[in-house]
Parts: structure tokens; sequence; C-alpha cells
């Protein structure tokens, strides 16, 4: 009998292989068979019971779907603007700064290490209308009379939710913009500045073609790591309030656990999963594009 | 004239310098206020939290917090101890299997080629564009039928599945850091490949190995979305999931919830000081010379 | 009027002084080298001058105004590092113009000055090239185009041609003579190369530990050098250099070997000062084998053991002991000389230098 021979590669990736398709390909394809039945957890038979599209037609007709899908991406796309000029902003200060270089980095890596539910505890905590610090601060500073109802009013909500999650993630983009910076080759600054430009102007020539791919690894990055705005809306709205932010994320979560819909959330899920995909493969596309430029010219 | 030009330029700089570093101080401040807080307000009496108008310097200072928590075992109150434990027990076991499987995967990529290892690369990374949330629905579905809801096993073997990719991401841009030569020359000095790896390479590689297993590690103690809905009860409950139920009761205790996530936060901070270095240069080291 | 002054320049980082208040004068136009081993603060200078580092006390004078504090983009100055520094995203035209681009300057104008630096340094087939696609030696000359471009009042060169090979430096130096001819402008150039410095320069500085040793025209800094160290820096092979003490009439080396006083010295020298001796290569010679410059009564011969031979075909370098060290002299003419045998050699003292032996400061002349 012949011995298969296996390659010592795909022998060293078998584990990483079957652990992924045991808990993720699997379940992923399930999902998706699923997304096709009128699958609820209260009545286990459904699962047989095939709908054939019905439930990614319902969830491409519901209005509630499109409006959670129009507050994720509205959010996602102020956040991942705001924590790249922030982090960008902070990267320089820090990459100027004569003391302390090493405190001052861990210091901004800080909010990267709590867990989001952690975040949204904090965040909540601080927008808190009665007791929570941003109220009192404002109060004992005499800005305002009243109390403001941050985590009531459906738009201020929005506006808390979006601090915490611009909170937690702009460590990302500085600590790898400062890695850029920190990489970047001296001389070229130099010969800029005798050259005649002024700090603005360096940056604008030099410095930002350097640091550009470091922008978009954090953009990855934090593309793949879309999914983390359910935690810190979870604890801190919880989707309120009356919905007003409720995400993709935390409609979909409702539906299948709350509702027991599971075939209609699976179904929802597999379009917010392409979304996921297309959001980062448009920034691997760029990142490729500037890794190519930066190993060629540099 | 001279004079005039040599002292505005003097002076502009001086004000860069300290709009600069004023700015950075706000930065800093705004950046460990929320932590600081929540430490503050562990350890100062409720009254305190309620009071109106707030009280800005604390007047007393206790660790009656936690010492309540840890007491109120049994007796309605919050189960810490079982959360902590589900925590630790979890993360630590999904984080060395992470890393056993992380290591060979990653070797694999740093050191061979063959076919087809840019698109299995690719569906690594695919893997975690699958929000955690998403992947609970099927799971659920899944280990209810196996019945293994509500256990440990179910946790570990799924934290073990999140964190292999970024793990192999990791230990495969620290191996390529390794001079290849150097298994070489071991083996010329009569190593087998295998012992090579053991005495050359792997230590080499350790400090990032170690700092990729910490990120696991963090992942692991930090994950919300699947514990929740993975476990049912205190036999398999984590701290994330703990510190939301709490949060949901009618009653909102700030203080005992304050002291809760300072437990939480202990273990992470800790880490971090340990790893940031070798993060930062990990994540770029295998992305941009890839 | 482009002249640069220092005025008891010093720079400091922390309590360790770099640069010890180091005076100087550039004249319009003229070619100054700054010259010296690694760590002599040449470089340090350089970049105190261009505003790249901050001066720690003194002044720094461009065209007779003080620029302590003004940036480098505001000193009218043009540099080319060592590395070359150039835009690695850019086209050679694009390096070569945006100096011009970010002054505003009209696009023809930009184009037209570009054209002009491209020809001088034969750059035109390269200028939609990007530095990465260049050699060295490309690379090197659209550092200096990019530095021409701008028509500055002062150049400054960071040891240009130290990354390049011998052959490539040689050509480079050449180049550089050529273009100071054509762009009249002052020019100060480190180097650590003191054939460079000679070559090229109107005047040289040489410095050393943060001082300046000495200031002169190549010529002054070979045959007068003012210290020890300039003596044995200047000139290659080196000068001779050995310790001895005066005696009655001559000069006696610490091993017994003597040698009469030089008479230019002879009126400034006391029995039992210790001095330091220099003699030049081509000063010492197989008799019958050199040039002599002065008197031949100045000419003193011993007949010494050869050690080592450097042929180098038009010359051979001898090594000859001497005074318990080996001397070296310039052979003309060569024949082949067999090793460990004795031969007449001749000491031509017009041109021997005499120094202080504990300031290594050169002992003043007399008529000579």
């Amino acid at each position: 009998m012949k011995s298969l021979r296996v390659s010592t590669p795909i022998l060293l990736l078998l584990p990483a292989i079957l652990i992924l398709a045991a808990v993720v390909v699997i379940p992923l394809v399930l999902s998706f068979y699923s997304s096709f039945t009128a699958y609820q957890l209260t009545r286990p038979s459904t699962l047989w019971t095939l709908i054939g599209l019905r439930n990614y037609q319902n969830a491409l007709s519901d209005p509630d779907f499109w409006w959670a899908f129009g507050r994720t991406v509205l959010l996602l796309t102020i956040a991942l603007n705001l924590e790249m000029l922030l982090g960008l902003g902070l990267a320089l200060l820090v990459d100027k700064a004569t003391h302390g270089q090493r405190i001052l980095r861990t210091l901004v890596m800080f909010p990267m290490m709590f867990s989001p539910i952690l975040v949204g505890f904090q965040f909540k905590f601080m927008f808190n209308d009665n007791v929570g610090l941003i109220n009192n601060a404002l109060q004992s500073l005499g800005i305002t009379e009243t109390p403001i109802p941050w985590l009531i009013n459906g738009t201020l909500a929005f506006i808390s939710i979006l601090v915490a999650e611009v909170w937690s993630s702009t460590p990302v983009f500085a600590i790898l913009i400062l890695a850029g910076l920190l990489a970047m080759p001296r001389e070229p600054m130099e010969a800029a500045r005798v050259d005649g430009c002024t700090a603005w102007q360096a940056f604008r020539y030099v410095t930002w073609p350097f640091i550009m791919p470091f922008a978009y690894i954090a953009m990855t990055i934090r593309s793949l790591d879309v999914a983390r705005a359910y935690d810190i809306v979870k604890i801190m709205t919880d989707g309120g309030p009356a919905g007003r932010t409720e995400l993709l994320w935390t409609m979909i979560g409702r539906v299948a656990f709350g509702n027991s819909r599971m075939g209609y959330a699976n179904a929802m899920a597999y379009v917010s999963i392409v979304l996921s995909i297309l959001f980062t493969y448009y920034f691997y596309r760029k990142l490729a594009a500037a890794r190519t430029q930066i190993a060629a010219e540099w | 004239m001279a004079a005039d030009r040599n002292q505005s330029s003097r002076n502009m700089r001086r004000l860069a310098k300290a709009g600069n570093g004023i700015t950075l101080c706000l930065a800093m401040l705004f950046i460990c206020m929320p932590g600081a807080w929540i430490v503050l307000n562990a350890l100062r009496p409720t009254v305190e939290i309620m009071a109106k108008p707030p009280v800005w310097i604390p007047q007393r200072l206790s660790l009656e917090a936690f010492t309540a928590m840890f007491g109120a075992v049994g007796h309605g109150g919050v189960p810490v101890w079982d959360y902590f434990r589900n925590s630790l027990i979890v993360s630590i076991t999904s984080t060395v299997i992470a890393i056993a499987v992380g290591m060979a995967g990653g070797y694999a990529f740093a050191r061979y080629r063959f076919k087809g290892k840019s698109g299995l690369f690719l569906a690594f990374m695919l893997t975690r564009t699958v929000p955690g949330i998403a992947l609970s629905l099927p799971l659920f579905i899944v280990y209810a039928r196996l019945q293994i809801l509500d256990t440990h096993f179910a946790l570990i073997l799924t934290y073990v599945a999140l964190n292999v990719p970024f793990t192999i991401w990791l230990i495969d841009g620290f191996f390529r850091q390794v001079p290849r030569d150097l298994a070489e020359a071991a083996q010329i000095d009569g190593c087998t490949r295998w012992q090579a790896f053991w005495q050359v390479e792997f230590p080499l590689a350790g400090p990032g190995i170690a700092s990729s297993g910490i990120f696991a590690f963090l992942t692991s103690w930090n994950e919300f979305a699947l514990a929740s809905q993975l476990t049912r009860s205190v036999a398999s409950r984590t701290l994330p999931v703990g510190l939301l139920d709490y949060t949901s009761e009618f009653t909102i205790d700030w203080r005992g919830m304050c002291a809760l996530a300072v437990i939480m936060i202990l273990p992470a901070l800790a880490l971090t000081f340990i790893i940031q270095k070798h993060l930062v240069s990990g994540l770029t080291s295998g992305a941009v010379k890839g | 009027m482009a002249t640069v002054s220092l005025e008891k320049l010093v720079k400091r980082y922390g309590n360790v002084e770099i640069v010890h208040g180091i005076d100087l004068d550039i004249a319009d136009r003229e070619f100054i080298a700054l010259v010296g081993p690694s760590g002599c603060g040449k470089s340090t200078t350089l970049r105190m001058i261009a505003g790249l580092e901050d001066v720690s006390d003194g002044l720094v004078k461009i065209g007779g105004e003080t620029v302590n504090d003004l940036p480098p983009r505001a000193r009218n100055i043009s540099m080319v590092f060592q590395s070359y520094a150039l835009y690695p995203h850019m086209t050679v035209r694009e390096n070569m113009g945006f100096s011009l681009k970010i002054a505003k300057r009209p696009k023809d104008e930009i184009d037209r000055r570009v054209a002009e630096a491209a020809d001088i340094l034969h750059l035109e087939p390269l200028l939609e090239r990007r530095p990465s696609q260049l050699s060295g030696g490309q690379r090197q000359r659209v550092a200096m185009g990019r530095a021409i471009v701008r028509q500055p009042e002062v150049f400054l060169f960071d040891e240009p041609l130290s990354n390049l090979d011998a052959k490539l430096r040689n050509e480079m130096r050449t180049e550089i003579k050529k273009l100071h001819a054509k762009v009249q402008a002052t020019v100060v150039y480190v180097t650590h190369d003191q054939v460079e410095a000679m070559t090229l320069a109107d005047r040289i500085v040489i410095m050393r530990d943060g001082y300046i040793e000495q200031i002169g025209t190549p010529d002054q800094v070979f045959s007068r050098p003012a210290t020890k160290f300039v003596a044995g820096f200047i000139g290659s092979p080196p000068m001779n250099l050995a310790d001895a003490t005066i005696a009655q009439g001559c000069i006696v080396f610490g091993n017994g070997d003597w040698l009469p006083i030089p008479t230019q010295y002879a009126p400034a020298v006391v029995v039992g000062q210790k001095v330091t001796v220099g003699l030049r290569p081509d000063d010492l010679y197989p008799t019958g084998h050199g040039l002599h410059s002065g008197d031949a009564g100045d000419v003193h011969q011993h007949d010494l053991k050869v050690a080592i031979n450097e042929p180098l075909g038009n010359e051979t370098l001898v090594f000859v002991e001497f005074a318990g060290r080996e001397w070296v002299s310039r052979m003309l003419n060569p024949r082949p000389l067999v090793i460990g045998s004795a031969i007449p050699m001749s000491f031509d003292l017009s041109n021997a230098h005499l120094f202080a032996a504990d300031t290594g400061r050169a002992i003043e002349r007399t008529g000579g």
C-alpha cells in the first residue's frame, strides 16, 4: 500500500485548519443553511422547514434592518475617520516629545487593553445623567443648569457611543502610525527643512507618503474589529432608547435570542457579513498597493 | 533687523513647543480619566458617589466594595469567585492551545513555500471578519445539539478558533525575523531539524511568541459576545458577562460595579506593560515587510 | 555677499562640550574644507551653520547677519547630505524642483532651472527615474543638482563622497571642482579625507576634538603645519615623526641615533629641549634616488637597514629602521633592494620640522 506523503507545512497547519473548519466554517455553512429555513429556537423541528429566500426578502424589505444598517455604517465611518485623524495627531505629538517616550507610549495603549464591555461600562457611568462625571463636571463648572440626558436622548446616545468607540480604538491608529514615524529615515526630512518647507509642508510631502501604509494597516485591522461595536452598544444602551441606537448586530442578536427567530437572524447576519468583508477587502487592496510602493521606493 | 528675525523665530519655536506640551497633557488626561475615575469610585462610599452637589475631593476611601463583593458569595450577591475562576481557566487553556497551534502554523508560513499559501493565509484572515455575535448564532445551535453548552470545553474550543488566525499572523512575523541560516548552521553542527528548531529558532522568537500569547489571553479574557450566548449559568459564565448581568439589575450599585470592573482590568493592564513593545513590532513587521 | 562667520561657536550635549568656541571667517565664493578624524566636530559645525543643530553658545553669521535661531529654510543655503537624502517617492526632476515648488515659483521657471542644473551635471537621461533606480554616483549627482537649482548663497557638503567607491570618488572630486568654478558660490565642505580637502579647497580648516588646529591654504598646511597633529594628518604617506632631545649641535633620539640640527631651527632651540622631529617621505630617500630642495649642505647621510618595500610603479616606498622605528622614504627611479641590507639614506633637512614635544606646536623657524 502506498503511504500518503503529506508535506511538512501542511502537516503543521493541519491543527489550525481543523479547528477553524470545525468552529468557524462548518457553523457558517450551517448558518447559511438555516437562513433558508423558518428555524425558531423554541420549535427545533422547524430547522428542516425550507422556505427559500423568504428570510432574505423580509430582511431586505424590513425598514428596521435598513435603519440599523444605516446607523452602523454611519457610526463606523465617523468613528474610523475620527480615529485616523486623532491617532495621527497623537502620534505626531508623542513623536515630538523629548522626555518620557516610553511612558507616553504605554499610556496611549491603555484604552486598547480595556475589554469593550469595560469601555462601555466606563462611559455608561460617566455619561449617566445623575451621577455621571460629565454632567457633574458641567454643572460644577456652571456650563449647564439641568442634567443633559446623554443616554436617554436618541442623538446624544449615538454621540456617547461614538465617544466611547473613538476613545477605545484611537490608540490602535496612534501606535501604528507612531511605529511608522519611528521607522522613517531622518535625512529626507532634514533635506526638506533645508529646501524651504514649513512644518506643514514637510509633513505633507515627506512624512505622510511614508506613513501612509501604516495608516492603512491600522484601517485594515480596525475594519476587522468592526463588530466591537456590539459589546459597547449592548452595555451602554442595549439598542435603546426605543431602538434609536440599534445597530446591525444588536438587532441580529435580539432577533436570534430574544425573539428566537434564528433563521431570520442568520439571513440578516449573512447580509451583514458581506458588508464586513467588503469593508476589509477595500482596505486590504489599499494596503497591498501601499506596501508594494513602499518596498520599491524606500 | 537680524535680531528681530532671530527673536521672532525663537518665540515661534517656544510657542510651538508649549502648544505641543499642553495638547499632549490634555490628550493624556482624556485617555486616563475614565479608568482613573472607575478606580476612584470603587474606593468611595456609595453615599459620596450619589451626592448632590457632586463631591470632587474624596472624603473617605476604603476597600469595602471589594470585601463586600467577595464576601457576598451565596448571599444573592454576584458570584465573583466563580466568574473569575471561569475566566481564568478558559483564558489560560485556550491561550496555551492557541500558541501551540499558532507556532506550528506560523512556522509553516514563515519557512515554507507551498501551493495555495497566500490563499490559505487569506482564508485564515477572513475567518476574523466574522463577528463574534454572528458566529454565536450557529454555534449555539451546534453546541446545543452536542449538549456542550455552558461548559468550559465549548468556550475554550471557540476561543482557540478565535485566536489562531491572529496568533499565526504574529508568530509568522516573528519567525521571519530569525535568520534562516541559524537553523541550517545548527543542523551542520549536528542537530536534527526538530532539535534545531527548539534549540535555535524557538528561543529567538520566544519573546514574540510570548507576546502573541499575551494578546491571545487578553482577547479571551475580554471576550463578551460569544460568551454571553454560550454560557448559561455560574458553571461557565465569565467575568465580562458577569459585569453585564450586574449592570442590568434594577438597583444599580455603582460602587460594586466599579469594583468588579477594577478586578477585570488589573490582569489586562499588568500584561499590557509587558507586551507593548512587541505588539507593535509584531504587527508592523509582519504586515509591512511581509 | 555670501560670507560665513563663526564667532566662538560652542556646541554642548547636556554637560558634554563637543565644539569648543571656534572662530572662522569664510570669504565670499571661497571653498573651505573642514577636515579631521571622526568625532572632531566638523559635521556638528556644518549642521550648526545649516540650522539643523541648535547653537549652544557663540554666533553663526551668514552674509553678515546673525542666523543662530533662524530655521534652515530662512538661511538661503543648500546642503548635500552624506546619504544624499533624496525623496524616494519623487522622480529626479521632482526632487530637483522640489524647493522651487515650495517657494511657489512659476512652472516654466522651475523647468528652466532644473534643465540648467541637469545639463551641468549630465542628468538629462535620468530625469524621469526614481532614486531607487539610480546607482550611487548618479544619486550623488542628483543630490548636487538639487542643491544648485536653488542658487543659494552658501553650499554645504557633508562628506558627500564617502559612500562611493575609490574610482568614482576621484571622478566626482573633479566634477565638484569644475562645478565650483562654474557656479561661483561659497562652499563649506566637510570630509575626513585629506586628499579631497587638499585638491578641492581654497583654504583648509583642520579640526580635532572640537578645536581648530590650523586654518590655511593647502600649501600652508602642507609645508608649514602648525601642530604635530596637522603635520601627521596632511600628506600621504604621512610625515615621519619621532621624539628627540636637543644636544650640543645635534638632535639625539632615544636609541642614540642622531641628526644635525636643521639650520633654520639652530637659533631657536636650546640644549636639553624636548622636541618632535618631522620629516616628509619626500625628504628622505636612498641616496641618488630623490630630489633635494634646499642646499646640498642641508642633506645628511646615514646608512640604514631596509625593512619593507612597497613598489608603486613610478616610485617605491622604502621603510627603513632609524631612531627605533620605521621611517617611510620615497625612492624615485626605483631599483630592486634587498630586505635587511643597509643602504645609504639621504635626509634633506631643509624641509624638516620641529615641534615642541609637550604641546605639539611647531617651533618658530628663523630665516629658512
